[in-house]
């Protein structure tokens, strides 16, 4: 009964969205209020269907319905329940309505959210919301149907695989999601603007904060994959430029860009052109990276084999970027410039610069992920590159990168003067240059680590420079007493002030990933009571353990790890053997004990029954530095979202006079 | 003014030059041809100086002759071309039926994950030494169909 009423609400979804996507376009090119009023109706009940659909799987997986293929396939009894709700996206059928889901709920806010205002372009961003819900459901209708049965009910499910039975599982996915799927907006809004021909900075304005929550959520879900990939799939280390890492990595790339171009266009009334073809690829490159996943085409061990939805979606992602681009070029004449470049040292051309690295490397990314394909085509043989290949791109485009994170905020509008160059670099060059030979002093030979390291002090000195400069004048103008000047200050400017604390935060991404360079790797083989030492450390195999419960057999060494005569900290790394049928092999569980300055991490690769084992131990220096970045970048982000008086009253105007105008 | 505009796009020329020498420096000094075993086997009968390159191949690791323990991180095993008739039903590869033109013996220093597996898909990268073994010291694996029911052929492969 359940699943068979979320089939139907699926159906629902495709069919009411397609109504929504007609009913809205008709009704705007023949100016029937009714008729878009209908279909803002109807697309708002796309955002109940759509959570009714959901509901439905997550019930029919907690009742442990194995009458649902799915449900059989990614669950079973034993399965706990915060794991059988992962289990509802852990394969492509349920991840496609988890998409489904989130664009219907988005789509229902954004137009309750704009009810009263862009309303020349709002049946249009309708129309679009919809044909791309119509796209996926139908997926799931016809092809990928999560609510699929089977003729005889099983008595138990296959159980989800144990390398998901972790926070990861329930952490990574949806955040990437909510991520993902944000970017359809600003997509739908700016080709609304195209075809209404408004095109102002309004649709800008209004998808802002929806870019905001896309690139946050994109982040958080890319730093989750690390953390799951560090802590659980346990090979030391928390990023391998596997084709799925990049496909997520290519939007936030693209998305960090789209974030800094926008502001040009708001300030100067430039980049228009770049920013609309910035967001049909952002959204572009969300579609080709649910392509990569599903379609078989890419060799990774994240894909979802053969679904036979790869030729779909590959011409959904076809016809997205014909449209995007199409309408671009049609509208060319109307996105012209405000404002020219004045100067290349200027806060524009600097935007400009940073736009330019971020989609250079976006580019490299999708070179390495094609390039296989590319040459096969091409020479007959493949060839592919690896992790080599995206390092040495990654690190010089990096450290321009962030370079340009302290060097952007400091530098002038327009044009730059020696003398405003002079005032506003002296302190933060002079923090470089005296970080230098103190780094160097403390060991840091390698020239790659020297330089993020003195580019971080660089550009958190700018940071502080610009905190400090705003507060001392706000200080002397105002007569508040320094927190309180400092409070306003951010308050007041939460934009800016927000941005600068995310980049603090991303000053902590390059500092945790400077740490590299100096990791040590060591493979051993121990057997209780020996002592191996790596680094400054000697790890001594106390014993080891065999236990049991009901899910799993651990088989664990204990492990003490001593620096001199102090003991620092007893870690258990060990092998978990899994009683669910398709379960053969058991499953590595690193040891790792951390604090800032670095981690040990010791994964063991095979424990005999006598306890003798083959150990890898590592030490990853600043490795917890990538996790305290999320918590930073999370304050940041916030603080930048917070709604904002001013500005409310600002749109409020702009929308008033939006209706005022269309009234006539 | 023209020079201004002159200087501007200069810029961005040499910053998109400097940009495309990265990118072909190291696509050069990091490619590696990706083969399916029967390719290698192929291409080293044609042309032995293949025998230098380093070489990646993909393929399924045969249900038989698989030595190996990551205590003493020494494997030994052969990798045999996907096949068809192994996705679709779960026929165990073996030495028996694994063609001898699209298999090789693969010698690997080192650790395999936990989703390394006999019928599964590895992948290698390494190079032929001088006495023609093929010496692997990286490898990938993934799991093979965990969610074939072999009593219902019918089913799509699945793997994570």
């Amino acid at each position: 009964m359940v699943p068979l009423l979320g089939y139907l609400t699926l159906v629902s979804t495709m069919i009411v969205s397609l109504y929504v996507a007609i009913m809205s376009l008709v009704g705007v090119r023949l100016g029937k209020k009714s008729m878009i009023a209908s279909a803002e109706r109807a697309a708002i009940s796309i955002g109940v269907l759509v959570i009714i659909s959901y509901s439905t799987l997550l019930y029919s997986f907690l009742t442990r319905d194995f009458s649902v293929k799915y449900v059989y396939e990614y669950s079973n009894r034993a399965l706990s329940t915060i794991y059988t709700i992962s289990a509802t996206w852990a394969g492509n059928n349920g991840s496609l309505l988890m998409w489904a889901t989130f664009l219907g709920i988005y789509g229902a806010i954004v137009i309750i959210q704009n009810q009263h205002r862009n309303r020349e372009s709002m049946p249009y961003v309708t129309t679009i919301l919809a044909l791309i819900v119509f796209f996926f459901t139908s997926l799931m209708v016809f092809i990928s149907n999560p609510f699929e049965r089977l003729p005889i009910v099983p008595a138990d499910g296959q159980g989800l695989n144990p390398m998901l039975h972790n926070p990861g599982m329930y952490l990574h996915p949806p955040t990437t999601y909510l991520g993902y799927v944000s970017f359809a907006i600003p997509f739908a809004f700016a080709m609304a603007a195209m075809i209404s021909g408004k095109l102002g900075d309004m649709w800008i304005r209004t998808t802002r904060r929806w870019i905001i929550w896309g690139w946050f959520w994109l982040t958080v879900g890319n730093l989750v994959g690390a953390w799951w990939a560090y802590y659980t799939l346990g090979w030391g280390g928390y990023w391998g430029w596997d084709p799925v890492e990049n496909s997520s990595f290519m939007p936030w790339l693209v998305a960090s860009a789209f974030m800094h171009s926008i502001m040009i266009q708001e300030k100067k009334g430039m980049l228009k052109i770049w920013n609309m073809a910035l967001v049909t690829l952002t959204f572009s490159l969300t579609i080709y990276g649910t392509l990569i996943t599903r379609s078989g085409i890419v060799n990774s061990v994240h894909t979802f084999s053969q679904s036979g939805l790869g030729p779909y979606l590959g011409v959904f992602l076809f016809i997205t970027l014909a449209f995007g681009f199409g309408m671009l070029i049609y509208r060319l004449p109307l996105l012209k410039s405000d404002n020219e470049l004045d100067s290349i040292i200027s806060r524009e051309s600097a935007f400009l610069f940073n736009n330019i690295v971020l989609l250079g490397m976006t580019f490299m990314v999708l070179w390495g992920v094609t390039f296989p394909f590319i040459s096969e085509a091409v020479t007959g043989s493949k060839i592919t590159v690896g992790a080599p290949f995206y390092n040495q791109m990654a690190v010089p485009l990096g450290m321009v990168l962030l370079f340009l994170m302290g060097f952007g905020p400091l530098i002038a509008w327009r044009r730059a003067t020696v003398a405003n160059l002079r005032k506003n670099f002296m302190y933060p060059l002079g923090a470089a240059m005296i970080a230098i030979p103190t780094i160097a002093a403390i060991g840091v030979r390698n020239p790659w680590v020297l330089s993020v390291l003195v580019l971080c002090v660089f550009t958190l000195a700018t940071i502080i420079f610009e905190f400090y400069r705003g507060t001392s004048a706000r200080h002397r103008m105002t007569g508040e007493d320094i927190l309180t000047s400092f409070t306003n200050l951010v308050w007041r400017n939460k934009r800016r002030y927000g941005g600068y604390i995310v980049h603090i935060g991303l000053v902590m991404v390059f500092f945790a990933i400077a740490g590299g360079p100096y990791k040590i790797e060591k493979d051993v083989t121990m057997k209780p009571g020996d002592v191996a030492s790596i680094g400054s450390y000697s790890i001594k195999y106390i014993e080891s353990k065999e236990f049991e419960d009901a899910e799993k057999a651990t088989q664990a060494a204990v492990m003490t790890v001593f620096r001199g005569d102090r003991e620092i900290e007893t870690i258990t790394p060990r092998k978990e053997l899994y009683s669910s049928a398709q379960m053969d092999q058991p499953w590595t569980r690193v040891g790792v004990r951390s604090n800032l300055k670095e981690d040990i991490y010791i994964i063991p690769s095979g424990i005999n029954a006598d306890g003798t084992g083959g150990f890898t131990l590592i030490i990853n220096p600043l490795m917890q530095w990538l996790w305290v970045s999320g918590f930073v970048v999370f304050l940041g982000t916030m603080i930048a979202y917070w709604p904002d008086p001013t500005e409310k009253r600002r749109l409020a105007a702009i929308y008033a006079r939006q209706e005022a105008i269309s009234e006539e | 003014m023209a020079r201004k505009k002159t200087k501007f796009y200069v810029a961005i020329a040499v910053i998109i030059g400097v940009m495309g020498a990265l990118l072909y420096f190291t696509t050069t000094s990091s490619a590696v041809y990706y083969m399916k075993p029967s390719e290698l086997i192929s291409k080293v009968k044609n042309d032995k100086a293949i025998h230098e390159d380093r070489v990646r191949i993909g393929g399924l690791v045969v249900d038989e002759e698989l030595e190996g323990d990551n205590v003493g991180r020494k494997w030994e095993f052969h990798l045999t071309d996907e096949r068809g008739d192994v996705k679709n039903k779960l026929v165990m590869v073996n030495m028996e039926n694994a063609k001898k033109s699209e298999t090789i013996k693969i010698k690997y220093d080192g650790i395999v994950p936990d989703t390394f597996k006999a019928g599964g898909m590895a992948i290698v990268e390494g190079k032929y030494n001088e006495d023609g073994e093929f010496i692997a010291d990286q490898l990938i694996a993934k799991c093979p169909s965990k969610y074939v029911d072999v009593k219902r052929p019918d089913q799509v492969e699945e793997g994570i």
